[in-house]
């Protein structure tokens, strides 16, 4: 097997996910390495760099603080602008050089939080794993500084924190927006949304939800965090396509008022065996692919389509429910020349180009950055199912 | 609080002995101030390491690293021509512990060297600072490739952690992108053209200038389309260095090929380009006529002075010029430099004591410092130069001045005047 890529790209890594999972909250976000993570963060995989200001900086890491080990410096750095920029919270993270060296994110936040008093948090991050993992991280950080919910304030009426929004899985195209709205027409009173468009203090007064809606595997961490902390129950679903949208309404309504214990996956699981074979390959971010996957089944009538999330830090629970891990150039290059049609990312289509007319884009900002951002679609609701039929006219 | 400046007259008087240490990467944490946004890895503007690896000609890249440091050059390549010539070996967390990667790369190189349609006659392997901190000697690895693929390897390094050292990236990869010239019989009439990775503007009069006194081969590697015209450059008499990043390639020449070489600055004042241009002359032992764009220079000056008498402007780093020297010059000429946006280091003094003579009260702002969060806009600036200064300053005229292709001498300042008019 080939181990060079050669047209492939990688997905958003996880330290990178940790700041864009905290951006718009008020944090001081540091990445601690020598630089050149921070301008591939801005200029890839953040489009809110140019219109919105948010405290991310690196560490500018030296050679000589690395070989001495010398995190002092770090901290030092990190009180000195917590002075000057007072930050609601202060996160830090690493790439692959603190990984190496062994720093100790956790003790570094510590030392931090003792001298400026900010709640503080060292993510082991190492610009390697996926974004999934280190956004997840973040947002269940952010769990920990809610303050306990003092009784039971759920009211009955059933009000939904949306949990694992970023511009990496939903680009900045309103699909957050329109998330809300469907919400609200369902009945549903929208609490916070994990993290866009939202602010920390929202946030942390989110406990009184009565359920939690954990729209990308960004938001499962946090959502578990808050059912173990305030048992709040989650759903796990993008309501994408009309039928699926009604199954997560009626899960989240029956979420809200009993069967409190229990997490519910609003997509049927299928066996990589079942969907070795399926006509249609998805490539992409596992709960919006389960979406898709459910709306062509229920549908469209099509019965087994098969899922590839290549990205690192998959929850185990995810892949149970049918999502692949395959990273290998050769082995997706196989798995898109054996489907008829493979909805993902422009940039996969560089694996077959004589073959461009089966891919259906769908491009994803973790994968291929800003690059195709104006053309992401917004699939939300019934939108999903209009996007199908235009996508895929007369081939289902 | 504000953002971090000072007057051109507080750097100077402050000098080389109280160089302010928050024009220093490592003093502080890092802004990625629109200035450092350069988008520069291969297919976009500027060139990054990645990008300037490829300048050897029929050459592609393996770049070895983990995600976050690699992820850009795919999405970038795929769509800008550099598709066929990026290649990526992934490396885990196994691979940082164990060093198991290195094995992986002549097997990398087999590949990559196998499968294109078109194989390419160098392999150019870049490591990232992971390696710089294991201790990689990627030189006998680049051997061990080379024998088994049968094509050149040439080693090439991404140190963001050596940014300060002797060697930065941009030094270092400048010295990867000359060490296949090889010895040849010296030809008195062939000279290199070193700083670039792309050439200079066509009607640059270096050419006809140097033609005129008998440098018939002038060579860039911008300009070599094969490797073949690429090792041609070995046979030259001497290189002109046009920018600093250069020296350490050239002294690296220098040792191998006994090649020796002159340093030439991009300046924007015509004066001091005839003063160099004489300068020149006198070490080579002739004398270069520029009358002729002397004259055009000075003329379109003077047309645009009277076009446009009263300018204030902003300057960024982001631009083919050094912000200080070309801010000197406009002021030389007549106008006001109220911002300069950028970071200095010591070398740019002689330029900012300049500026500190004719307008002290020139703010000098530290683009990576975290305080450039707090910049507000403020004051009437007419024009910006650099597209991170138009950041700064949206409303103003802007001019990028920020191309491959590159400006240099009279014709540099006439390509800059040109622009100029056209936003204004």
């Amino acid at each position: 097997m080939r181990i060079v890529k050669r047209v492939l790209s990688t997905y958003s890594a996880d330290n990178f996910g940790v700041c864009s999972a905290l951006y718009e909250l008020g944090g001081l976000v540091v990445m601690h390495d020598a630089s050149g993570c921070n301008s591939t963060y801005n200029t890839h995989d953040e489009p809110r760099w140019y219109n919105m200001d948010s405290l991310v900086f690196i560490s500018g890491l030296t050679e000589k603080n690395a070989i001495f080990g010398n995190d002092d410096k770090l901290i030092s750095d990190l009180v000195t602008a917590a002075h000057e920029f007072h930050p609601r919270f202060i996160a830090v993270c690493g790439g692959p050089l603190p990984h190496i060296i062994g720093t100790d994110f956790r003790a570094v936040a510590k030392a931090v939080e003792r001298q400026c008093g900010i709640p503080t948090f060292g993510f082991q991050t190492n610009g390697m794993d996926s974004y999934i993992s280190g956004a997840g991280q973040a947002l269940e950080a952010l769990v920990s500084m809610m303050p306990e919910r003092k009784d039971d304030t759920n009211t009955g009426s059933a009000k939904v924190n949306i949990l694992g929004v970023t511009p990496l899985d939903f680009s900045m195209n309103g699909s957050v927006e329109e998330l809300r709205k469907l919400l609200e027409r369902k009945g549903f009173k929208v609490g916070s949304t994990w993290a866009m468009g939202d602010d920390l203090d929202h946030l942390l007064k989110s406990a009184d939800a009565s359920v939690n809606l954990v729209v990308s595997a960004v938001g499962l961490r946090a959502a578990a965090a808050m059912e173990k902390k305030f048992g709040i129950p989650y759903v796990v679903g993008l309501p994408a396509g009309k039928k699926v949208t009604e199954r997560i309404a009626d899960e989240l309504r029956r979420k809200a008022v009993c069967d409190r214990e229990h997490i519910e996956y609003a997509a049927e699981s299928q066996s990589p065996e079942q969907c070795q074979n399926a006509d249609i390959l998805i490539i992409g971010e596992p709960v919006q692919s389960l979406a898709i996957r459910e709306t062509l089944s229920v549908s469209f009538g099509t019965e087994h389509t098969r899922i590839i999330s290549p990205m690192h830090g998959l929850p185990k629970e995810i892949i149970s429910l049918g999502c692949e891990k395959v990273e290998l150039e050769d082995e997706l290059r196989e798995a898109c020349a054996s489907a008829k049609h493979v909805i993902a990312d422009p940039l996969y289509a560089r694996l077959l180009p004589n073959e461009r007319d089966k891919f259906i884009f769908l491009p994803h900002v973790a994968y291929s950055g800003r690059y195709y951002e104006n053309e992401v679609p917004i699939l939300i609701g019934e939108r999903l199912d209009r996007w199908i039929e235009s996508a895929m006219a007369g081939n289902l | 609080m504000e953002p971090f400046y000072l007057t051109a007259a507080e750097f100077a008087r402050r000098g080389r002995s109280d160089f302010p240490k928050e024009e220093s990467p490592s003093h502080a944490l890092i802004y990625s101030s629109p200035a450092t946004l350069s988008y520069n890895s291969p297919g976009a503007n500027g060139y990054g390491v990645k990008r300037a690896g490829l300048a050897i000609p029929e050459s592609v890249m393996l770049l070895v690293s983990p995600g976050c440091c690699g992820r850009n050059s795919t999405i970038l390549s795929s769509v800008s021509g550099y598709s066929d010539r990026m290649f990526y070996l992934l490396m885990d967390e196994t691979d940082l512990v164990t060093g198991r990667h290195l094995k992986k790369i002549p097997q990398a190189v087999r590949e990559i060297v196998e499968v294109p349609e078109k194989k390419p006659k160098v392999v150019v392997i870049c490591i990232t600072c992971v390696d710089a901190l294991l201790g990689t000697d990627l030189v006998r690895i680049c051997k061990k490739a080379e024998q088994e693929s049968g094509v050149h390897v040439v080693p090439s390094y991404m140190y963001a952690l050596m940014r300060e050292g002797t060697k930065p990236p941009m030094t270092a990869i400048r010295q990867s992108v000359y060490s296949l010239l090889e010895k040849r019989p010296k030809n008195p009439h062939a000279v290199n053209l070193l700083g670039q990775f792309a050439p200079y503007d066509d009607d640059c009069e270096i050419y006809p200038m140097f033609r005129k006194v008998g440098l018939t081969k002038i060579r860039e590697i911008g300009r070599m389309k094969t490797l073949d015209e690429y090792l041609e450059m070995g046979e030259a008499n001497f290189n002109l260095v046009l920018n600093p990043e250069t020296r350490y390639a050239a002294d690296d020449l220098m040792e191998r090929l006994g090649m020796p070489y002159i340093e030439m600055t991009r300046f924007y004042d015509p004066d001091r380009i005839a003063k160099q241009y004489a300068l020149l002359g006198g070490a080579l032992g002739v004398k270069f006529d520029d009358t002729k764009w002397h004259a055009e220079a000075e003329a379109a000056l003077s047309a645009f002075r009277e076009r446009h008498p009263e300018l204030t402007f902003a300057v960024g780093q982001t631009l083919n010029a050094n912000p200080f020297e070309l801010s000197a010059a406009l002021l030389k000429f007549g106008y006001r430099v109220e911002r300069i946006f950028a970071n200095a280091s010591p070398d740019d003094l002689p330029f900012i004591t300049r500026i500190a003579n004719m307008s002290p009260e020139t703010r000098i702002y530290t683009s990576i410092s975290p305080t450039m969060m707090l910049y507000k806009c403020e004051g009437s600036v007419d024009i910006t130069l650099g597209k991170d200064a138009a950041y700064y300053y949206p409303d103003a005229a802007n001019v990028p001045f920020f191309s491959d292709v590159q400006p240099f001498g009279y014709t540099g300042l006439m390509r800059l005047l040109r622009e100029m008019e056209e936003v204004l």
